[in-house]
């Protein structure tokens, strides 16, 4: 029997898909059986973030509606081998379509299947989160260090402190920019985590790369040269229970002697 | 003045009913008609009598028909061909019609529309992905297209997908869906069409084949 976790944010853009697929492909290489599920009804990205969307035939509307059973709708991703489904939401239906009952039962059928359950929260705190978070036994919530992000991310917490989830919500902080956090003009992280009061899983810093993987299908973590990929690694391997600490310092750069003097940025 | 006339010709008897006749008069004639020449005829003729009836402007329901067969059924060496008139039901003539047309589309189809079309579909526009073109028949492409395209939508294996076969993401032809991925992307180019071939997967050949594989195909399902 497996965990289902929710990646939510209330705020839009964050990152929370991004997370998915990130931190999903790494439990996956790491041997862990996983399966995504998108509940984006209607505005749908897991999909194209992983590359996977000319191979969707049904979706999580069909199984919902029972058109076809859950292993049909399951979409496998080759380069994980047996490792890595996705079960896509639907860009054609409406979101109500869907209510607790049956999203409930088709997660509760792919947790006896799988390890992980990873589900990606549309943004906002409306139907389709409610849906979402109502079944999940443990939560992400995404961040970006700035006002608007952090005062969603804290309505959402309060929400999922009330549903007493088996497992309490974890904070990543995603999109930290190295350059403020060198010029000091950055939310702290320390306050961010004491705001929210929940534990960090994680920091993702904002880099390009991760625009570049996820545009042509692939995910960050697999780049060796990235270091919000390798970030997304050691959120993983936090989850699985390996002891990693946090590390500020390895995403600020360090300014040498000729940078101060010169006062490069 | 008599409701039906027996007209003779190469193909055996018509019998034509007048459409400004009572229809149940006129069934009561043609029933007395056929008694009197079925105890004329056995005795001389041991070939079988093959009949047309013909209701000029008037259209038979289903049930009427039944009747007029049923009757023909207790006389073994009398032939009922069909029952024909001039004129047809709006709605079988528009039914006819839609399977029979030519759609052009050459709009953009973003994602999350889905468009029906009933008949063949000449598609200009560009679709985008995660949408679909669905046509009842044949799909010919000459636009840009990324999303789903379905052809013979939903049953209908004879109809295929031409042209520009090229960033398709899935063909679809009747229930068989073809996905393209990295492997099997060389086959799906511009000046290819896509059909359902004899083991009923979808194969893919040049469109200047074409027209071999349609007689092949016609051969095999007429």
């Amino acid at each position: 029997m497996g965990i289902s976790i929710v990646v939510t944010s209330g705020k839009g853009g964050v990152g929370k898909t991004t997370t998915t697929a990130n931190v999903s492909t790494v439990l996956a290489s790491l041997g862990k059986k996983v399966c995504m599920v998108d509940l984006d009804i209607g505005l749908r990205n897991l999909d194209a973030v992983m590359g996977l969307t000319n191979r969707i035939v049904y979706d999580i509307v069909d199984v919902a509606q029972h058109r076809v059973v859950v292993s049909q709708a399951l979409v496998r991703d080759p380069r994980f081998e047996d490792n890595l489904y996705l079960l896509a939401a639907s860009q054609f239906a409406d979101k109500y379509v869907l209510d607790k009952d049956s999203v409930g039962s088709i997660v509760g059928e792919l947790k006896q299947r799988f390890d992980f359950v990873m589900i990606d929260c549309p943004a906002g705190i409306e139907y389709g989160f409610q849906n979402a978070v109502s079944i999940a036994d443990g939560a992400l919530v995404v961040t970006n260090p700035e006002v608007a992000s952090v005062s969603d991310a804290d309505r959402v917490v309060g929400i999922l402190e009330n549903m007493n989830m088996p497992i309490t919500p974890h904070l990543i902080i995603n999109r930290i920019r190295k350059n403020m956090i060198n010029e000091g003009t950055s939310m702290k992280i320390d306050d961010i985590v004491n705001h929210l009061g929940i534990p960090l899983l994680g920091i993702v810093i904002d880099e390009d790369r991760v625009i570049s993987a996820s545009n042509s299908g692939r995910t960050v973590a697999f780049d060796q040269y990235s270091e919000a990929g390798r970030s997304y690694q050691n959120i993983a391997r936090r989850m699985l229970g390996e002891d990693i600490p946090l590390d500020l310092s390895d995403h600020t750069k360090k300014v040498g002697f000729w940078g101060r003097v010169f006062g490069k940025k | 003045m008599s409701d039906i006339i027996l007209k003779g010709g190469k193909e055996g008897f018509s019998v034509i009913i007048d459409e400004k006749a009572n229809y149940v008069d006129a069934f009561k004639e043609l029933k007395e008609m056929i008694m009197k020449q079925n105890v004329e005829s056995t005795n001389k003729d041991e070939d079988v009598i093959k009949f047309t009836i013909k209701t000029g402007n008037r259209l038979l329901n289903d049930d009427q028909k039944d009747e007029i067969r049923e009757f023909f059924e207790k006389y073994p060496q009398l032939e009922l061909v069909d029952i024909e008139s001039d004129v047809e039901a709006k709605d079988t003539v528009q039914e006819f019609l839609d399977k029979n047309k030519t759609n052009i589309e050459s709009g953009i189809v973003r994602s999350g529309q889905k468009l029906v079309y009933q008949g063949d579909l000449i598609f200009l526009g560009t679709l985008h992905r995660d949408a679909q073109i669905c046509a009842t028949g044949s799909v010919y492409i000459l636009g840009e297209v990324n999303g789903i395209v379905q052809a013979g939508y939903p049953d209908n294996t004879g109809a295929s997908i031409l042209g520009n076969l090229e960033n398709i993401d899935q063909l679809r032809i009747a229930d068989v869906i073809e996905i393209v991925t990295e492997d099997n992307k060389a086959d799906f180019q511009n000046g290819k069409f896509a059909f359902i071939d004899d083991l009923h997967s979808i194969s893919v050949d040049n469109l200047t084949n074409y027209k071999d594989r349609l007689n092949d195909l016609r051969k095999r399902t007429g």
